[in-house]
């Protein structure tokens, strides 16, 4: 946008990037391999909620990755447009994953004809993977879109989604988001769901269902309210959002069933796109209306440091009643670095948030081992030297 | 009997009168709060305080309200008023034994002075504690505050407000909300719309916090401005309702620009649904919607019915013609007591009340010339056979008068037409489950020259 130097960055990075992917042989998809599985998470007022999630292993055998809700964060590097998704179901019932926003084939599988409580109905949008599945089973998308998508379970979605199967999944394009107009500097994820405990409590038990204590979602009362995976607590570390004079891409996405409404505090922000559809004109706002299964893509450009909250205005800000708590986001925007000249050799690294790092590091891991140069100078060439340069606060390597 | 056309004429006589004397009263049809400027900037003062309100079921709650200095707790807190550019530092003193502050959604650098680190904004202390806050308004446009402090039950309690900013390059004779003449508008109205649940409230009033549960919200009370319908429709500052200053009476002649500045003051969406046309959304959250500056409101968009979600704004232009009707609103060439000819203008042209000349009357402003001279397209039944409201003037047509039984009509004294403006999620139309009541209220198309605002045109439930 208004920042050349960055715009350049990015350009020269993504060269980098390809040029090293063409060099070590990419097959031009992108493999990740998710496990579902039950998870309990713990609220702030000390219960321990039954849910369900995904973790990331590193292939198809390892069961090492750790089950968390959200999902991990599943990044489509813009020159490789292809995501397969390697579903392995650790749950007591059958699982698939779908992304609404994007063409999947879809192969939806029905009840028997025989079944006691719903003949011949749909029970799995597309394919499943069978409960204890050996070998993982693929989900594909070809020609993935830039944008922000979320990826969730399409069996028995009323269940397996409120249960905690879904996750985010973007893609950039080449030179921004969705085009140099929308390049960016730093990126933040807020990942919005619900938790109604009891409704959590009868699945996980077997009770729920035609029949049981609890027949469906109908008397739906969510008293947790999760900004990526937790719900906000008095003394929360603020969130990492980029510095003053840098661009920070937002992007919002709500798994709950409720709307929610971000608003931004003493800040603004253009809204780039809706579900991965870029605008033509980006609006200015501060509130960016969220209904169920929505993402919207928000570039922020702080002109001056410090919180800038974010929260729902739908005032879904308690923690099973108790305040504050629920959707509440603090931004901390950090001061401009020194003018060029005043300026210390020290590599300015605006941290970012952990599972981003995390899946950093799953990609660098997957696809990119010796790619980068050794960024940070510590003679060793890793993750760490590929998350700096995609933090874009050091030149990567001419070619 | 007499006919209509006479009176019309008699009538837009007087009014044009009228309309000369009023000629100087301007647009500033929501009232605000704006003190005098000083070289700092401007400062409020406002402070935080308890009261009740009352509904028309009759209901009276117990609230938390900001209050204009010292003056009484205010459901909405006052509409602030500033200019582009001004620098504005708002004083908030707390009557409250709970901390309270301000939020200013949409504005940009908003520092906070004095008072304690919150979760969201510095807050005041129970019981007299202060908090400022100072930004500048860099941006015209209709904006809101609210409490940031436990705003689930601080909002739901009536800690909000409106804040308009006018811009800084409009020219001396007109009235822009924003700086673009595509945000000229006529006469201006407020809709900050909101909702509540009493149990919060009779809990609250008892002092039983341990048994409110936000969880469980049900609002069954729904409001414009602080006022449930028909109670809107008392004027500004009407003694009924001391601590429900703002009254919603949309009035407009044809064809000229209404702005709507809708706000979501709660924290539920209620579509804003209005009645006898579309309206042009110019502006979102503060902001004009175009593509450039220099190209105006040039992704407005027409639409019928409102969405301000919770905390956002928006901007429309209202006019209405009376287009697409298929009959003359001003029954122009016509006798209600005569056969329609339909023919105007034409030979057909006739002298149908014989007083002398043919009635060709021409067209006034704002009229929709497709429909001129189209007949009214039912014969009206005879009085006899009419059950009658106080609003209706006893003629179908914009600005007249027609014959009424002794002690009918009387509330619409300018012959104005009336259209109903609520929230299209119908069930808000009701008082604690008492229709009509709710999020609505009567918007009147007045004739050309007619009078608008003040309490001689709408003297309903006065």
């Amino acid at each position: 946008m208004n920042n050349r130097s960055n715009t350049m960055k990015f350009s020269k990075l993504t060269l980098a990037l390809l040029l090293v992917l063409a060099s070590t042989g990419s097959t031009y998809a992108i493999d990740y391999y998710l496990r579902a599985e039950a998870v309990n998470k713990v609220m702030p007022d000390g219960s321990m909620i039954p849910m369900w999630g995904y973790a990331l292993d590193p292939d198809a055998v390892q069961e090492t990755g750790q089950v968390i809700v959200p999902g991990p964060t599943l990044v489509v590097p813009p020159n490789d447009p292809n995501l397969t998704i390697h579903l392995k179901n650790r749950l007591d019932v059958a699982t698939s994953v779908i992304i609404p926003a994007l063409p999947q084939a879809m192969t939806p599988q029905r009840f028997p004809a025989g079944d006691p409580d719903y003949p011949n109905r749909i029970r799995s949008l597309t394919h499943e993977t069978p409960p204890g599945n050996a070998a993982p089973v693929p989900y594909s998308w070809t020609n993935v879109r830039p944008g922000s998508f979320m990826y969730h379970s399409g069996t028995h979605i009323a269940v397996q989604v409120q249960m905690g199967l879904y996750g985010p999944a973007t893609r950039n394009a080449v030179d921004g988001a969705y085009s140099a107009d929308s390049d960016f500097d730093n990126e933040v994820l807020l990942f919005y769901s619900e938790i109604d405990p009891i409704a959590h409590a009868r699945i996980a038990s077997g009770n729920y269902g035609p029949g049981e204590i609890m027949t469906s979602t109908i008397e739906y009362k969510p008293e947790f309210f999760l900004v990526n995976g937790n719900p906000y607590s008095l003394g929360d570390t603020p969130i990492p959002a980029g510095q003053v004079g840098q661009t920070t891409l937002l992007r919002l996405f709500n798994a709950g069933i409720e709307t929610h409404v971000a608003q931004l505090q003493n800040l603004r922000g253009l809204l780039l796109a809706d579900d991965g559809w870029p605008d033509n004109y980006p609006t200015d706002q501060y509130t960016f209306v969220l209904p169920a299964g929505k993402t919207k893509d928000v570039l922020l450009n702080p002109a001056t440091e410090g919180i800038v909250p974010v929260y729902d205005r739908r005032l879904r800000l308690t923690n099973a009643n108790a305040s504050p708590g629920g959707l509440i986001s603090l931004l901390e925007i950090a001061a401009a670095p020194p003018a060029v000249g005043e300026n210390n050799n020290e590599v300015q690294t605006a941290p970012r948030n952990v599972p981003e790092l995390a899946t950093l590091a799953q990609y660098w891991l997957q696809n990119c081992q010796g790619c980068p140069a050794d960024v940070n100078e510590d003679n060793i060439v890793n993750f760490i030297d590929f998350a700096l340069m995609n933090n874009l606060n050091e030149s990567p390597p001419e070619e | 009997m007499n006919t209509v056309s006479i009176r019309t004429r008699t009538y837009l006589l007087l009014a044009a009168l009228i309309a000369c004397i009023l000629a100087n009263a301007a647009q500033a049809m929501i009232m605000t709060i704006r003190p005098a400027a000083t070289p700092g900037g401007l400062e409020f003062n406002l402070s935080a305080k308890q009261g009740y309100i009352l509904t028309p079921d009759g209901g009276a709650y117990y609230m938390w309200g900001y209050a204009n200095g010292d003056g009484l707790m205010q459901y909405p807190g006052p509409t602030l008023e500033f200019n582009q550019g001004e620098t504005v530092t708002i004083h908030l003193t707390n009557q409250l034994d709970v901390p309270v502050s301000m939020v200013f959604p949409g504005q940009l650098n908003v520092t906070a002075g004095g008072g304690t680190a919150g979760v969201l904004t510095n807050e005041a202390a129970p019981a007299g504690g202060m908090v400022s806050y100072t930004f500048t308004a860099t941006h015209a446009g209709t904006y809101h505050y609210h409490s940031g402090t436990n705003p689930e039950l601080q909002i739901e309690m009536g800690l909000f407000g409106a804040i308009i900013v006018r811009p800084d390059n409009q020219p001396a004779e007109e009235t822009w909300a924003y700086n673009h003449v595509d945000s000229q508008y006529d006469y201006e109205y407020l809709f900050l719309m909101s909702e509540m649940d009493p149990t919060i409230h009779e809990k609250a009033e008892c002092g039983m916090w341990d048994q409110i549960d936000m969880n469980e919200y049900w609002p069954v009370l729904w409001f414009i401005n602080g006022r449930c319908a028909p109670d809107v429709m008392l004027p500004d500052n009407t003694p009924l309702l001391p601590h429900q200053p703002y009254s919603c009476r949309p009035q407009v002649h044809p064809n000229e620009r209404m702005l709507m500045r809708l706000i979501g003051g709660g924290r539920d969406l209620h579509p804003f649904h209005h009645h006898g046309n579309n309206a042009l959304q110019i502006a979102r959250d503060g902001r004009l919607l175009s593509s450039s500056p220099a190209l105006g409101a040039n992704l407005a968009v027409s639409d019928f019915t409102q969405a301000a979600a919770p905390g956002m704004t928006l901007d429309c232009i209202f006019t209405w013609t009376g287009k697409g009707l298929g009959w003359d609103v001003y029954g122009h060439e016509q006798d209600i007591d005569n056969e329609p000819t339909g023919d105007f203008p034409g030979p057909g042209d006739v002298d149908h009340n014989e007083n002398g000349s043919v009635d060709n009357v021409d067209p006034v402003a704002g009229e929709d010339m497709e429909d001129h001279g189209k007949p009214f397209p039912v014969q009206l039944p005879d009085n006899k056979a009419l059950a009658f409201g106080a609003t209706y003037s006893g003629s179908p047509f914009l600005g007249a008068m027609g014959d009424l039984p002794p002690g009918e009509g009387g509330m619409n004294m300018f012959g104005g037409m009336m259209f109903m403006w609520h929230s299209h999620n119908e069930k808000e139309m009701v008082n604690y489950d008492i229709f009509p009541g709710g999020l609505m209220t009567m918007m009147f198309v007045e004739p050309p020259g007619a009078p608008i605002g003040g309490a001689h045109t709408m003297p309903m439930g006065q």
